[in-house]
């Protein structure tokens, strides 16, 4: 984890606008706009289009890197030849970034990186420059229980907002190049003091929301496989609408069609996010469901989460960004079902 | 302190891009599985395992996971046999001979033969189980002399509906295999067994020190197996079984074919039974 305080510099407000310029003549730039009642990442040439003090988007950055349909191969059907589509060359910049959020995507690192190295995502990957920013979260972050909070590791660049002014900490070379590129002042303690100050306005408790410590997850996962709560209760909640898997930044199952165009010739395979929570994605071509019961893929989804991964890579595939909660219609949440399950395993 | 994402692996398509393949033979079995022989135009075969599978591409259709029906003799191309249950199948089954496919793979941990030498077996196949089954049956045949007694039982619904009938007549013919067939339901010309599978498991004489039983047919078939092997005191850790799951990607990262934690595409599809028997989403 980085230390933030380590080579901060000031980087003045009235700066800003020419900075994100000079960004944009050589990258892409994904930031957050306010769209309806809240956020979206989407692509941003100035300043001025970016809502950084937001609470959290619709869908994560991820999207940028694992995209929603993405091409795996180009084919032409009557000649029987097909190729990998051409990758993507420009680097672009995933600015404003939360902390829940970059754990999410060095998840997806973790993912892509075993076993059989994937360059479908690396390809991107690469390409990618993450700026981060100092976030305030709301009623249904859980950072803190998950262990995400505050973490720097990952990020380019960070800043903070301290009002007249961003403090910005880089953390990679790309990130030092860039910041190079902005009239920076050295912080003055006040500065200092102020950036801690900010920071220090994610750290905030949630008290008994979010019962278990992740550490005990695993085990609770393995004794509380019966417990009636997920017969009793998700089983007749969840609508099975796969919106929690969808705008999660640590999902990555996804499915593959072939689309083809209308002159029956050209077409390309493509990948699409799919979610664990529909049921033919258990489904094999006889027609055999392995996972029939909503409460066993919401289980799936959870124990995946914080017990079958955990096994192979030693955190929780939750980043506490509260995205699952905060737009499941049923109003479930994964600090609800962590706390269940210690509860019921606890009565057992 | 940045992380940084060197990616010395990164190249072009090296996961999900098929390698072109041509379909040198098609030959219908029954009405709703077609046998395929497959090869490569540069004359490069692909070294594989019994109880393996491969991902066929029908261009414009898709992907599908397909078991290798060949022994691993077969070295410059390999043998499917696929039953139309889906659009790829159903795609596949349509191409003539001649045609381009492609292939990915083989995937998977398939039947350890190394394990397996000096082994009796019971080999259980139901319904289109025993495709991939052929490939290790095939594979006992050509190496007799390196296993031990040797069962091969194998159960269809209908006479109509069972695979490989010349060959299976030749395992039949064979002293040195005990080969046994049932239907579920005969027809008046069926002069064979009637009945389900596991009622070809009580004559056997097994021994459960030496002996190990492979399985694969239907979900629904290997609860009924494992216990009629275990009333011939045959112990778990003596059974392996080759399970079905919806392998998309083959490569361990579309989460289709995941079993509680496992990835059935990487740790499977064969399995020890007492291995999985315990994870609630074996359905064993």
């Amino acid at each position: 984890m980085g230390n933030p305080d380590k080579g901060c510099v000031v980087l003045s407000k009235v700066d800003f606008p020419a900075f994100v310029e000079s960004l944009a003549r050589d990258h892409d730039i994904y930031g957050p706009v306010a769209k309806g009642s809240g956020h979206v990442f989407s692509a941003v040439r100035s300043a001025d289009e970016m809502a950084l003090d937001y609470v959290t988007t619709v869908t994560p950055p991820k999207k940028y890197i694992l995209p929603p349909g993405e091409v795996l191969i180009e084919f032409r059907r009557k000649e029987g030849e097909w190729k990998a589509p051409d990758p993507r060359t420009r680097p672009f910049i995933l600015f404003g970034v939360h902390s829940c959020d970059m754990q999410g995507i060095l998840r997806l690192d973790w993912a892509f990186r075993r076993g059989q190295m994937e360059w479908n995502y690396f390809a991107n990957r690469e390409k990618a420059v993450i700026f981060g920013i100092n976030c305030v979260p709301d009623e249904h972050c859980f950072c803190d229980a998950v262990h995400t909070q505050g973490r720097m590791d990952g990020f380019d660049l960070f800043l903070t907002d301290i009002g007249q002014s961003y403090c910005a900490t880089a953390f990679s070379e790309k990130g030092r190049a860039l910041l190079a590129r902005v009239k920076t002042s050295a912080a003055t303690p006040i500065d200092l003091k102020e950036n801690e100050r900010q920071l220090a306005r994610c750290r905030h408790e949630v008290p008994g929301r979010f019962k278990p410590e992740v550490a005990e997850l695993p085990l609770l996962c393995a004794s509380g496989e019966g417990l009636d709560f997920w017969r009793e209760d998700l089983e007749k909640r969840c609508f099975a609408c796969g919106t929690c898997t969808l705008v999660c930044p640590t999902c990555y199952c996804f499915d593959v069609v072939d689309v083809v165009d209308l002159d029956l010739d050209s077409g390309r395979r493509i990948r699409h996010w799919d979610s664990c929570q529909l049921e033919e994605f258990a489904e094999v071509a006889g027609g055999e469901s392995f996972r029939e019961k909503r409460a066993n893929r919401q289980k799936h989804r959870f124990y995946r989460k914080f017990r079958y991964l955990v096994g192979e890579y030693g955190a929780p595939f939750c980043v506490g960004c509260g995205r699952c909660g905060r737009q499941c219609v049923a109003k479930i949440s994964i600090p609800e079902i962590a706390t269940a399950l210690k509860d019921g395993v606890d009565a057992l | 302190m940045g992380m940084s994402v060197a990616a010395p692996d990164v190249r072009p398509g090296s996961l999900y891009i098929p390698r072109p393949a041509t379909i040198a033979r098609a030959e219908m079995l029954t009405a709703k599985e077609k046998y395929f022989r497959i090869e490569f135009p540069d004359g490069k075969g692909i070294r594989y395992e019994p109880g393996q599978f491969v991902e066929v591409s029908v261009l414009g259709y898709g992907e599908a996971p397909i078991s290798i029906c060949s022994p691993p003799s077969l070295t410059d191309g390999l043998e499917l046999t696929v039953r139309e249950v889906g659009t790829v199948t159903a795609a596949l089954h349509r191409l003539p001979e001649g045609s381009t496919v492609g292939i990915r793979g083989p995937f998977g941990v398939g039947f350890d033969l190394n394990f397996l030498r000096g082994k009796d077996l019971i080999i259980i196949g139901g319904g289109i189980g025993i495709v991939p089954l052929r490939s290790l049956i095939l594979h006992v045949r050509r190496n007799r002399s390196e296993f031990g007694k040797v069962s091969v039982l194998y159960g269809s619904r209908s006479p109509a509906e069972l695979l490989f009938r010349d060959e299976t007549a030749e395992w039949g013919a064979d002293p040195r295999i005990d080969f046994r067939v049932t239907v579920d339901r005969g027809t008046p010309e069926w002069k064979g067994n009637t009945g389900v599978i596991t009622t070809l498991i009580p004559p056997l004489q097994i021994d459960p020190v030496t002996t190990y039983a492979v399985i694969c047919g239907p979900p629904i078939m290997y609860k009924f197996v494992i216990l009629a092997l275990r009333g011939k005191s045959l112990p778990d850790n003596h059974m392996i079984v080759s399970l079905e799951r919806r392998m998309k990607c083959g490569v361990g990262k579309c989460g289709h074919c995941q079993m509680n934690g496992i990835y059935v595409c990487q740790e499977g599809p064969v399995f020890f039974y007492h291995k999985i028997k315990d994870l609630p989403e074996s359905v064993t």
